[in-house]
C-alpha cells in the first residue's frame, strides 16, 4: 500500500492546480458548518456572560431585544428615554438598586456610557491605569478602545458633535481622560465612560457659562431684577475645568432629565418578582430579564444554524458527487495509465488505493484547511454581537 | 534432459467478450535465449499473443506456460508476480507515467510490489539508465525527453529487473530509423548479456535479419509456430 500512497501523492503534487481546487471545495464544504459552529458558540458565550450578571433591566416600552442590546452590549438603538423621575420611582421602591445609565452619545464612533461609579462596581470593574471620573467632564476608557485610540490618562478627547448647523445645540465637549480600565474582553473594553451628569452637559441640559453679571453689554439682550437675557452668540464653555466647574448648573426640572435605561440589582429574588409584576403593569416602563430576552435570541440562532447545518448538508452533498465525477472523469482520462500500472504488476486493488488514497489526500487536506480556518475565526476578535 | 522453452502456446483461441475470435494458435515455443521476432497483418492478433504470454489475459481454451507456469492456473497475485519480476514489457507508446520522473518510472514496477529497499531501488534504476546510455536524464519527467529517450527509460522499466524473457509490443513504431537502430541495440544487446529470450511483435521487416527467428502470425493458426 506504501507504493500506492507514494503514487497518489505523486500525482496530486504533479496536478497540483486540481489538486488544491479540489482541497478548497472540501475545505469550504466542511468549513461552513464548523464557521456556524464557532460563530454561534462565541456569539452565545458572549451574550450569556454578560446577561448572567444583569438580572434586570428596565426602559421604555418598545423591543426588548433593542433594550437588552443597548443597555447590555451597547448596541445603537433608537429607543424613547425614560427621565431620572423613573430611575427615582424605581429606587424609592425599596425593591432594587437602581444604576441609571445614559448611552445616547458618541466620541469617535465609540459610546459614552454616562453612569454613577455603582455601575464600574457591578460590572468589577477597575481602573488598570489612572483613575475613575471625579467630576462631569471626566472619561475613563475602556481597554480596547485606549488602544485604538491611542489615549491615556492626561489626554482628552471631544465628543462627538450631534448638530453641525444649529448653534443653539451644545458643542462637542472636551473630556478629560482620567485612566483606562482594566480588560475584561467584554463590551465595556470598547467605550468610554463618564458620570451620568456628564450626559447632560452632552445633551445641553446642563451647561456653564460665564458669569451673568460679567456678560459683555454687547451680549446682553434683556436685564430684569433677578434675570438677564443673553444673545446667543454667547457659548457655552465646551470643557469642564476647575476654573468654570462651579459654573455648570441645569435648567428647569432635574427629574425630567434622560435616561436609556436602568439596570436593576434586585435585593431578593422576592423583590425581583414584585419590582417586574409592577412596573409591567404600568403603562410607561417594562422591566426585561436578560437572561430570559438572551435565552430567547440564542433560539433563534440556534433555529437559523439548524437551516446553516442542512444548507452545508446540501452542499457537502454536491461536493462529493463533484468529487465522485472528477474520480469518475479522472478513471476514464487515466485509462491507459491503469492499464500499464496493471501490465506492469500492479494489483487492481493497488490501482484502485492509488485513486483511493489521492481523493483521501484531498479530503483530509481540505479537513485540515477547515480545520485551520475555524481555529483562525475562533481565535479572530470577530464579534458577531457587534453585528446586532 | 531437454531444457523447457520459456513459452509455450498449445491450440490456444482467445476471443475477446463478445467479440468474434481474434487469435488461434496451434502451437509455439521460444527457447530460453532465443530471440523471435512476430510480424503479422493489423489485427492478426499480435498484442494479444504478447498479453496472454504475460498473463495479462486468459486464454479462452488451450494452454500457455511461460517460465514453466501454465499461465492459467496461477493466481491473479501469481500472474502480477510474473510480470514483476520475471518478465520485461515494453510497448510501442512507452507507457510512461508523465508526472513520474524517469528514475521514478523504471523503479515503478518496484514500488508497486512492495519492494522498499530504496537504494537497491536507486542502484538498479542507475545502472539499466547508464547502460541505456540515459544516466544523466533520470530527474527529467517525459515530457522532457525526446521520443527515443522515453523509449530507452520504457526499456529500462523492463530490463532493470534482468527479466527471463523480454515482450516487446511494437517498440519501435514511433521512433525514427536512428533512434530505432538504437533501441534495438539496447534489446538485443541486453537479452544476450543475461541469457533473456524475447518475443518483439513488429510491422518492420527491415529489423527481421537481426533476430534468430520469425514468427508470422497469421501462419501460426496452422501450428507453424514452434
Amino acid at each position: 500500500m506504501s507504493g500506492a500512497l507514494w503514487l497518489a501523492l505523486r500525482h496530486a503534487s504533479h496536478h497540483l492546480g486540481r489538486t488544491l481546487l479540489l482541497v478548497l471545495c472540501v475545505g469550504v464544504t466542511a468549513f461552513l458548518p464548523l464557521a456556524t459552529r464557532v460563530l454561534s458558540r462565541q456569539f452565545e458565550g458572549s451574550l450569556r456572560a454578560r446577561a448572567a450578571e444583569t438580572p434586570l433591566v428596565a426602559g421604555a416600552r418598545g423591543s426588548r431585544f433593542d433594550l437588552v442590546m443597548a443597555q447590555l452590549y451597547f448596541r445603537r438603538a433608537d429607543l424613547p428615554t425614560i427621565s431620572m423621575a423613573d430611575w427615582q420611582s424605581l429606587q424609592e421602591s425599596g425593591l432594587a438598586d437602581a444604576i441609571p445609565l445614559n448611552i445616547r452619545f458618541t466620541s469617535r464612533s465609540r459610546p459614552i456610557v454616562c453612569t454613577p461609579v455603582d455601575y464600574f462596581s457591578l460590572r468589577r470593574l477597575r481602573a488598570g491605569a489612572g483613575a475613575l471620573p471625579r467630576r462631569i467632564g471626566d472619561v475613563v476608557l475602556g481597554a480596547k478602545a485606549a488602544r485604538a485610540l491611542g489615549l491615556g490618562p492626561g489626554d482628552t478627547i471631544f465628543s462627538d458633535q450631534r448638530e453641525l448647523y444649529d448653534i443653539a445645540k451644545a458643542p462637542a465637549l472636551k473630556m478629560h481622560i482620567t485612566g483606562v480600565l482594566s480588560p475584561t474582553g467584554g463590551p465595556d473594553d470598547e467605550c468610554l465612560f463618564a458620570d451620568i451628569k456628564t450626559a447632560w452637559v452632552l445633551e445641553g441640559t446642563s451647561h456653564g457659562h460665564a458669569d451673568a453679571a460679567k456678560v459683555p453689554a454687547s451680549l446682553t439682550l434683556d436685564k430684569a431684577q433677578n434675570n438677564t437675557v443673553v444673545s446667543e452668540a454667547m457659548v457655552d464653555y465646551n470643557e469642564v475645568t476647575d476654573q468654570n466647574l462651579a459654573s455648570f448648573h441645569s435648567h428647569g426640572d432635574a427629574s425630567t432629565l434622560a435616561l436609556s435605561g436602568v439596570i436593576l440589582v434586585p435585593h431578593s429574588i422576592k423583590d425581583e418578582s414584585i419590582i417586574k409584576a409592577r412596573y409591567n403593569a404600568k403603562d410607561k416602563l417594562q422591566i426585561v430579564v436578560p437572561r430570559e430576552v438572551v435565552d430567547e435570541l440564542i433560539g433563534q440562532v440556534l433555529r437559523l444554524r439548524g437551516l446553516m447545518d442542512a444548507l452545508a448538508l446540501v452542499i457537502g452533498v454536491v461536493t462529493a458527487l463533484l468529487i465522485a465525477l472528477v474520480a469518475a472523469l479522472s478513471a476514464r482520462v487515466r485509462a491507459r495509465e491503469i492499464e500499464t500500472l496493471h501490465r506492469i504488476g500492479a494489483s487492481r486493488r493497488t490501482i484502485r488505493a492509488v485513486f483511493g488514497f489521492e481523493m483521501l489526500v484531498v479530503v483530509i487536506s481540505g479537513a485540515l484547511v477547515a480545520g485551520l480556518a475555524g481555529a483562525l475565526l475562533a481565535w479572530s476578535p470577530l464579534d458577531l454581537v457587534k453585528l446586532l | 534432459m531437454a531444457t523447457e522453452p520459456v513459452v509455450r502456446l498449445s491450440a490456444v483461441s482467445f476471443a475477446y467478450p463478445g467479440g468474434a475470435l481474434c487469435l488461434r494458435v496451434e502451437g509455439m515455443e521460444i527457447a530460453p535465449g532465443e530471440l523471435v521476432a512476430c510480424i503479422g497483418p493489423s489485427g492478426s492478433g499480435k498484442t494479444t499473443l504478447v498479453s496472454l504470454i504475460a498473463g495479462v489475459l486468459i486464454p479462452n481454451a488451450g494452454s500457455v506456460r511461460t517460465l514453466g507456469r501454465e499461465v492459467s492456473a496461477l493466481t491473479d497475485a501469481g500472474q502480477r508476480k510474473l510480470r514483476r519480476e520475471e518478465i520485461g514489457m515494453v510497448f510501442q507508446e512507452f507507457e510512461l507515467l508523465e508526472y513520474l520522473t524517469a528514475m521514478e518510472n523504471i523503479t515503478l514496477a518496484w514500488r508497486l510490489g512492495g519492494v522498499t529497499n530504496r537504494e537497491a531501488l536507486r542502484r538498479g534504476a542507475i545502472q539499466a539508465a547508464q547502460a541505456a546510455g540515459i544516466g544523466h536524464l533520470l530527474a527529467r519527467k517525459p515530457r522532457q525527453l525526446s521520443q527515443g529517450e522515453r523509449q530507452r527509460v520504457a526499456l529500462c522499466r523492463a530490463l532493470a529487473t534482468n527479466p527471463k524473457l523480454i515482450l516487446c509490443d511494437e517498440p519501435t513504431g514511433n521512433l525514427d530509423p536512428m533512434a530505432t537502430s538504437a533501441v534495438l541495440d539496447l534489446l538485443l544487446a541486453q537479452a544476450r548479456a543475461t541469457g533473456a529470450a524475447m518475443l518483439m511483435v513488429t510491422h518492420n521487416h527491415a529489423l527481421l535479419p537481426r533476430f534468430d527467428r520469425v514468427i508470422d502470425l497469421a501462419a501460426l493458426g496452422d501450428g507453424a509456430g514452434a
